[in-house]
């Protein structure tokens, strides 16, 4: 294997691959045995380090809250129903913009190519439009791996947002009231984005996507204007 | 160097040859099979074994005791409930906790950087973080496997190039732009780093078994 594949690799195991690098990354990385090999063993490498943190006492009262969470099987409280019907159209309403995003924006030819390899059928990807006066253009996609639970987010032509203010994506999912957040983020000037995410709730069956302007550092259920949504 | 409170990964000394074919841990297995069938009792087990570890390294990248706790929470739940993605043939109990866990420590952390208020603090927090090397004093008589006492040695084997670039990536989160403004070395120096520094730690825990 070569210098240039063992330093990607590396980056990779320590979450520090960005954008196109990291998307061809793992393309690669889907179908080369000997490359996920290698990732395998920097992950048991990279995770010694954690014996490096110098011990720090534990909360015994932190036992019996965890194992009351799992008990009680919740971890995401979602008490208002009423918010799902909007969410429900708005997914509805993704469905149509999506496809036509994807045949005019050339995803159309990714997602085929994605869906001729059997070992990225459960990739699902979305493509999420504009909802906003001010910028017609910005949009995004979501590459969402379901048996893994993570995805990837680009986003392009975004408006940067306030100081005070955070991007927010999230995961339509029936069997929750509410959408699942997926985490917070902001763009730079240029309006372009590409981060990995992990939902706060295990997602099955994706209806859409969506993302929220919401206050800074996010919020457990959607409060602000919906900026970007799709399917 | 610091005592840790992680057990003892089997798996990880497993890993020295690239073309070794890596035994499950049956341990590990077993008891992720249990959890999987929502055995609580498991998942106590678990939690018994590698919580005061986990809580010690997401300590060291979020640095807020309240917010650790919840950090630790929210992986575990995420463990307990994602327990079938776990994958006895490549990968240790140990690791698969680790990965997960400081993932949610990392983006609590740059959550928590994006708020601004902390962007003075994280610099010294950055540094404040453990040395792998630099900080293995003191601590010897405190309760250690032979397989922990191994780990620290092969991290200290590193150099101190490789140990701090890779030190500001895992605890810190810094990207790798940001790790090389804050080492002042070029960018394509500090990917050289961090991957010698791994392929280096890699060997010399694979070396520890055999």
């Amino acid at each position: 294997m070569n210098e240039q594949l063992e330093e990607q690799a590396s980056l990779y195991t320590l979450g520090l691959l960005e954008g196109e690098e990291a998307s061809a990354f793992e393309n690669r990385l889907e179908s080369d045995a000997e490359l996920r090999a290698l990732v395998d063993q920097l992950d048991a490498a990279a995770a010694a380090v954690a014996h490096s943190a110098p011990a720090r006492a534990l909360p015994p009262e932190l036992r019996d809250r965890v194992l009351a969470q799992v008990r009680s099987g919740k971890t995401v409280v979602f008490p208002r129903q009423s918010n799902w019907i909007p969410w429900t159209i708005a997914a509805c309403l993704a469905l149509t913009c999506a496809y036509l995003i994807a045949e005019r924006g050339g995803l159309r030819k990714r997602i085929t190519r994605l869906e001729r390899r059997d070992l990225l059928a459960q990739i699902q990807i979305a493509s999420l439009n504009s909802k906003l006066e001010n910028a017609p253009d910005a949009n995004a996609v979501v590459v969402w791996d379901e048996k893994r639970q993570r995805g990837i987010l680009k986003v392009f032509k975004l408006p940067r947002n306030e100081e005070n203010r955070d991007y927010q994506l999230w995961l339509v999912d029936p069997r929750y009231k509410d959408p699942v957040n997926g985490g917070v983020f902001h763009v730079a000037n240029d309006g372009t984005l590409r981060v990995p995410f992990q939902p706060a709730s295990p997602v099955r069956g994706a209806k859409g996507f969506a993302i929220s302007l919401e206050r800074k550092g996010g919020v457990t259920k959607a409060e602000g204007p919906i900026v970007l949504l799709g399917k | 160097m610091h005592p840790s409170s992680f057990p003892r990964d089997s798996a990880a000394s497993q890993k020295g040859s690239r073309s070794e074919v890596r035994a499950p841990n049956e341990v590990d297995a077993e008891l992720v099979r249990q959890m999987r069938t929502g055995d609580e009792r498991a998942f106590a087990t678990f939690y018994d074994r590698f919580a005061p570890g986990l809580f010690s390294m997401i300590y060291a990248i979020v640095r807020d005791q309240k917010e650790s706790e919840d950090v630790l929470q929210e992986a575990l739940v995420q463990m307990w409930k994602r327990s079938a993605t776990y994958d006895a043939s490549r990968s240790s109990l140990f690791t698969w906790a680790v990965m997960i866990s400081r993932h949610k420590a990392i983006d609590h952390l740059r959550s928590r950087q994006r708020q601004s208020r902390l962007h003075g603090a994280v610099a010294s927090e950055s540094n404040a973080v453990p040395a792998f090397a630099a900080a293995d004093q003191a601590d010897n008589a405190l309760a250690r496997s032979d397989e922990q006492e191994r780990v620290r040695a092969a991290l200290a084997q590193l150099g101190e190039a490789q140990r701090e670039a890779i030190d500001l990536a895992f605890f810190a989160g810094l990207t790798q732009t940001q790790i090389s403004e804050r080492l002042g070395a070029p960018l394509g120096t500090v990917k050289a780093r961090i991957r010698r520094g791994l392929l280096a730690l890699r060997e010399v825990l694979g070396g520890i078994s055999t």
